[in-house]
């Protein structure tokens, strides 16, 4: 195996994927739509049958970093061809944050088996922390964004106890039960807006307004190409740290209380540190990336973040793979976009995400990108020679 | 009633007094109205190894929850090398030396023979949050250093997998998983292994190259001593220095292999009472 077939396999899949997602952008008609569903998912299954997906997992796994710069090139180059276009930009960045928060639910549910049915109320407590903090103070908004993610984790602690007290079923109730108290107490909060909401200053770093558009040779770019900008810059740093976590002890912890907690303490391992551990990290996560989406819509109401979008979550990790990141970034686009190219689905895509949970729970267990064995430094030699 | 073997108390007589590493007084568990540990006494001598033995629901597997701390103990005192380690958490008791295996090999079938051997030494990896994800080339030595030290236990008792190191558990066959579980708990060094029912799950061909393995592990490392559970009467005879026999949860017999098998209580605990 040569490697200059490698590159050659990983640039034009990531074309391939790239020129097909604009496809799908561009798409208007639902025949045009639905047609470019059954495209893929009959080349999908076809390349599968075929084992080509098999080989080129292995070639993006051998070279990971020319993958990601790839990938990352061809996301950017989605954003140009849209760069006009609102409704497009927003709604590819609206992916984006939903990759943030479901790798950061990904590390409690993923990694350390914690189930949290919760992961909106977290979202939306950012949201709500950069709608006070925007609008009261004028603090640096970096610094809301980070602020937002601390009062995911201190919220978060309310909740610590009872979870590390419960497991499975129990603990899976425990967050359900939190989410709609949170919702709850939200709207009948004065302070925050009650049912109506409150609003929230666009961002602002460095002087970099992110709501105003650009005029670049007369083509006019729309101020949402700030916020997707922002949001990848985002996306890639918790992509690393992800990986980081999974590629260390922590990870391997993490896997292990998931597997046995009886047997993990029998090796001298503190199982509450690691609950906690990925309980707060993945809390930080989510409340980053919903200070950052109430900042983009400029609103936050709890309608924001319903029961139902802490589900969506959850189907998101289940869909795309327990554990595997590139899983749920894939199961992200495929949730996120589906039901707003496919109108005719809207009112039932909730019946739709379900069954396509089930099937995928039923005949693909492990999601539709599994997750890979762990490598901690990939590329090194792997085994004894 | 002496608890030396032959060739250990030469071996004593040479080298001063037999050292007890582990002694548990008067350790009582109840569940309910169950006693399933009755006023236990056991001592361990260091470097020996002991058979616990009895018929099901005796109380061998639950003598070694409250030992590890999975269970606490209702009454009584266990003391590990001269330290008070009755009804510690499991992790301080690990801390302390005493590793152990599971009845249903609970080793984590997903993860690679590497994850779960690295596993074993749990606290000597630095866990730090900055040190695992920022400190990445001291991250990658403490790592280059854990695969040289696994591929060096591997290779004194399961060569064959040496090449297997990074495939996930689940790949092996039973009598495999129960090397990578024994390795998992050898990893630390401990000065206690507790092995409860190797031989479960495996044929009499495996259950025989477990037991020459478990052999040679004494001569290997001389100061470890080893309890082990198991019903495999075949093994206990050929491996233990000494055997302690517990009945509803009380030791009704204790001495060399040949001295319980001869045991009229011994005989009735396992056979009935004769009408």
């Amino acid at each position: 195996m040569n490697s200059i077939s490698i590159y050659r396999n990983i640039f034009v899949s990531v074309l391939l994927g790239t020129l097909f997602v604009v496809a799908m952008m561009m798409a208007e008609s639902q025949v045009a739509v639905l047609s470019l569903i059954v495209l893929a998912a009959v080349s999908c299954i076809v390349l599968q049958k075929k084992g080509v997906i098999r080989k080129l997992g292995s070639d993006f796994a051998s070279a990971e970093k020319f993958a990601n710069g790839t990938i990352m090139i061809g996301a950017l180059a989605t954003a140009v061809v849209f760069a006009g276009d609102h409704f497009i930009l927003l709604m590819l960045t609206t992916v984006l944050i939903y990759v943030v928060a479901c790798l950061g639910l990904n590390i409690q549910f993923g990694y350390a088996g914690m189930v949290n049915f919760a992961g909106a109320a977290f979202f939306g407590a950012g949201g709500y922390a950069a709608a006070v903090l925007t609008m009261q103070t004028g603090l640096p908004h970096l610094v809301v964004l980070v602020i937002g993610g601390l009062v995911a984790v201190i919220v978060g602690f309310l909740l610590i106890l009872p979870v590390l007290r419960t497991r499975g079923h129990y603990a899976a109730v425990v967050t359900i039960a939190f989410s709609l108290l949170f919702r709850t107490l939200v709207e009948v909060s004065p302070v925050l807006g009650g049912a109506q909401g409150s609003p929230v200053t666009g961002m602002v770093i460095f002087g970099w307004n992110f709501n105003e558009g650009y005029q670049i040779a007369g083509f006019d770019v729309s101020f949402y190409i700030n916020y997707f900008l922002f949001a990848l810059i985002l996306t890639a740093v918790t992509f690393t740290i992800v990986r980081r976590v999974e590629r260390s002890w922590i990870g391997l912890n993490m896997d292990s209380i998931r597997i046995d907690e009886t047997a993990s303490a029998c090796f001298g391992m503190n199982v509450a540190r690691w609950k906690v551990t990925a309980f707060t990290i993945g809390n930080f996560f989510m409340g980053i990336i919903g200070a950052f989406y109430a900042m983009m819509l400029g609103f936050i109401a709890p309608n924001n973040f319903t029961f139902g979008d802490s589900l969506i979550m959850v189907s998101i990790i289940l869909l795309g793979g327990i554990g595997s990141i590139w899983g749920i970034i894939l199961a992200t686009g495929i949730v996120i976009i589906l039901p707003e190219k496919l109108q005719i689905i809207q009112e039932y895509r909730f019946l739709i995400f379900s069954l396509g949970v089930i099937l995928v729970l039923l005949y693909r267990p492990n999601g539709l990108l599994s997750r890979a064995a762990r490598t901690y430094f990939p590329g090194l030699l792997r085994g004894a020679r | 009633m002496d608890i030396l073997t032959r060739s250990q108390s030469a071996k004593i007589r040479s080298s001063g007094t037999p050292q007890i590493v582990l002694k548990a007084r008067n350790v009582v568990r109840r569940f309910g109205g169950v006693v399933a540990l009755n006023n236990l006494d056991l001592d361990v001598v260091e470097g020996q190894i002991l058979g616990l033995i009895g018929p099901n629901g005796s109380g061998k597997t639950t003598f070694f929850n409250v030992l590890t701390g999975i269970y606490a103990a209702d009454e009584g005192a266990i003391s590990f090398l001269e330290k008070e380690i009755t009804n510690l958490p499991a992790p301080q008791v690990f801390r302390s030396g005493i590793a152990r295996t599971f009845q249903r090999a609970r080793v984590c079938l997903s993860l690679s023979v590497f994850d779960n051997i690295v596993l074993g030494d749990h606290p000597r990896l630095q866990q730090g949050l900055v040190f695992n994800l920022f400190r990445r080339s001291s991250f990658r030595r403490e790592y280059e250093e854990c695969v040289e030290r696994v591929r060096e236990l591997l290779e004194m008792f399961a060569p064959h997998l040496v090449a297997k190191m990074f495939e996930p558990v689940e790949t092996f066959p039973m009598i495999d998983r129960r090397r990578i579980e024994v390795c998992r708990a050898l990893f630390s060094s401990p000065r206690l292994l507790l092995l409860d029912e190797p031989s479960a799950g495996m044929t009499h061909e495996e259950t025989r190259l477990l037991v020459d393995e478990i052999v040679a592990l004494r001569t290997k490392r001389h100061k470890l001593s080893i309890i082990i559970v198991e019903h495999e009467m075949d093994l206990i005879s050929r491996i233990t220095d000494r055997c302690v026999v517990l009945n509803f949860g009380s030791k009704i017999c204790e001495g060399t292999y040949d001295e319980i098998a001869s045991d009229r209580n011994v005989q009735e605990a396992y056979l009935g009472v004769e009408a």
